[in-house]
């Protein structure tokens, strides 16, 4: 009796998350077996054909190879750069804490706004990125304009904004791993490659799991970057899964198309996802 | 652990590097907000301008519709979501602490389900919805939507902060007579202040942001918010105005930037609980 109080307290605000959140879902899974043009309706019944359509199409394959590519760099770059960056600041100190707060900066700024000063800065007139590159002795090229260039400018342009919420939560992780760990295996002889090895590594291993989790969420969703930075060009080499969802929902309205490509970007994920969790049993 | 100079050395000379790519964007969109036209497209760049202007801000500040009504949409948008979110976070959160029933973990994971599917998707049925009862292109639909969209973090960070709250102070105020609510209200809560602060933080900061909601939801310059003015440079012409742009994305991402450096502590509590979590 005594748990009604608190149950009364929470069902209010579970049931605005499954109204507005979760029954839409159940609408999207829906109108993806139907062709709908830009309003709800069960009319047109279609099978699987959405799916289908998709599967035998340039583009969609394109979005696909494109989004790998995209996701499997970002993710891997953003993961080696925040560990280094979260051990480098782990010693804690004035300096340290001030490099946090510059670092942590870049991830309070709205994506919106961090890929078009991306944008900005990669662009071939107004950029800084080409002056460096040119110093250095690379030729004058409109980065953006060139296929390879402009899905690495957007691989950079994620880094950059991924990297510092991942350091926060390794940082996190670190902190929290007691100091006499690392105090008996000095005692033991133990040299600091083995005590990363041997302390840190299994340690840390449920928050590199969550933050790979998340890294790979993010990245498989970022649609602010590719819209704002590229648009998905040149000739769409870089549309990624994400902006071509956005256009099919919203520019182009085809809203069963659109509900096809998020079930298929959800159960890619939901495989990924697995596949994490079991290589981080197996490991165990 | 001791480590050698070299070693301490080499950890600077990265972590400087670091920095220096975090703040570069920035500090690349600030020095061309202050460029004139003509230096703002000069190769080799401009790095370190000495010839400055005024010309970009003042056209923002002075002469740009969609500053003063984006900047005040933003603030009233945040402002009331992060009120609503609390609202209803607050309660749950509580129950959420100290319930003590069968389902509370299945509760608490149809929270997070959420967050495998693009958001961007689930705004299609409540498109049709919205424009059913005749709220496209309302600040109320806007604020409605971050607000459910936020709730779930929200309910996280604050969760945390309550079960941190020993069980006895609650007790023993129930002895003494006060009713439920009133030792939510006279007793947790005061304790809970910084929970609250920094799921408020929190939230404020990520309404602020958020730009697909208003983007899908809102389509006239009268309910504009912040990232869409700036999406706005973008999506108006062919030729984007560097300067401007630059002048103005300063105005819209400092509100953010100077409510994290003041509350940095709580800001990154909420975000690491809001993250792990959520």
């Amino acid at each position: 009796m005594k748990s009604k109080f608190y149950l009364l307290l929470i069902l209010p605000t579970f049931f605005l998350i499954f109204g507005v959140k979760l029954f839409p879902i159940s609408i999207i899974v829906l109108l993806s077996f139907y062709e709908t043009t830009a309003r709800i309706s069960f009319d047109k019944p279609v099978g699987l054909e959405n799916f289908i359509s998709l599967l035998v199409e340039d583009r969609f394959l394109n979005n696909l190879r494109v989004t790998l590519i995209f996701v499997a760099e970002t993710v891997i770059i953003t993961l080696a750069l925040s560990v280094a960056l979260a051990l480098a600041l782990q010693r804690g100190g004035k300096l340290s804490s001030l490099a946090r707060t510059l670092i942590l900066l870049a991830w309070v700024i709205m994506g919106i706004a961090a890929a078009m000063m991306w944008r900005l800065a990669f662009d071939f007139f107004a950029g800084a990125i080409n002056g460096i590159l040119y110093f250095m002795g690379f030729p004058k090229v409109n980065l953006l304009l060139s296929p390879i260039s402009a899905l690495q400018a957007m691989i950079v342009t994620a880094v950059w904004r991924y990297t510092p919420f991942a350091t926060i939560l390794l940082w996190a992780g670190l902190k929290s791993i007691e100091r006499e760990y690392y105090e008996s295996a000095k005692v033991d002889g133990a040299s600091r490659l083995q005590q990363f090895r041997y302390i840190t590594l299994p340690l840390l291993k449920t928050t590199l799991l969550t933050v790979l989790l998340l890294l790979t969420i993010y990245s498989f969703y970022a649609t602010e970057i590719p819209l704002a930075l590229t648009g998905g060009g040149p000739f769409l080499s870089t549309e990624t899964l994400s902006l071509r969802l956005y256009r099919e929902a919203f520019e182009y309205f085809a809203w069963g198309r659109a509900s096809a490509i998020s079930i298929f970007l959800f159960a890619l994920n939901l495989v990924i996802g697995l596949g994490y969790i079991r290589i981080y049993r197996g490991r165990r | 652990m001791r480590l050698s100079k070299i070693e301490t050395s080499l950890i600077i000379v990265f972590v400087a590097f670091s920095i220096g790519f975090f703040l570069f964007p920035v500090y690349w969109d600030i020095i061309t907000s202050f460029k004139h036209e003509s230096d703002i497209i000069k190769f080799p760049p401009i790095y370190f301008p000495v010839n400055i202007t005024l010309e970009h801000w003042i056209f923002v500040l002075t002469e740009r519709p969609s500053t003063q009504i984006s900047l005040m949409n933003s603030f009233i948008v945040s402002s009331f979501t992060t009120l609503l979110t609390l609202l209803f976070g607050i309660p749950a959160a509580y129950g959420l602490a100290r319930g003590n029933f069968k389902h509370k973990e299945t509760l608490s994971f149809a929270l997070i389900t959420p967050l495998l599917l693009s958001g961007v998707i689930v705004l299609i049925p409540l498109y049709a919805l919205m424009a059913m009862i005749g709220l496209i292109n309302t600040l109320y639909s806007v604020i409605f939507l971050i607000s459910v969209w936020q709730l779930p973090i929200a309910v996280w960070i604050l969760e945390g902060f309550f079960e941190r709250i020993p069980i006895e102070v609650e007790e023993s105020a129930l002895i003494d007579g006060c009713s439920k609510i009133g030792v939510l209200l006279r007793i947790t809560m005061p304790l809970a202040v910084n929970g609250v602060c920094s799921a408020a933080i929190y939230t404020f900061v990520v309404s602020w942001n958020e730009f697909w909601i208003p983007f899908i939801f809102t389509s006239s310059l009268s309910t504009q918010t912040a990232p869409l003015s700036v999406w706005g440079f973008f999506a108006s012409g062919f030729e984007i105005f560097w300067g401007k742009f630059a002048a103005f994305t300063v105005l819209a991402i400092a509100p953010p930037l100077i409510l994290f450096l003041l509350f940095q502590k709580l800001f990154v509590e909420g975000m690491i609980r809001g993250a792990v979590k959520g």
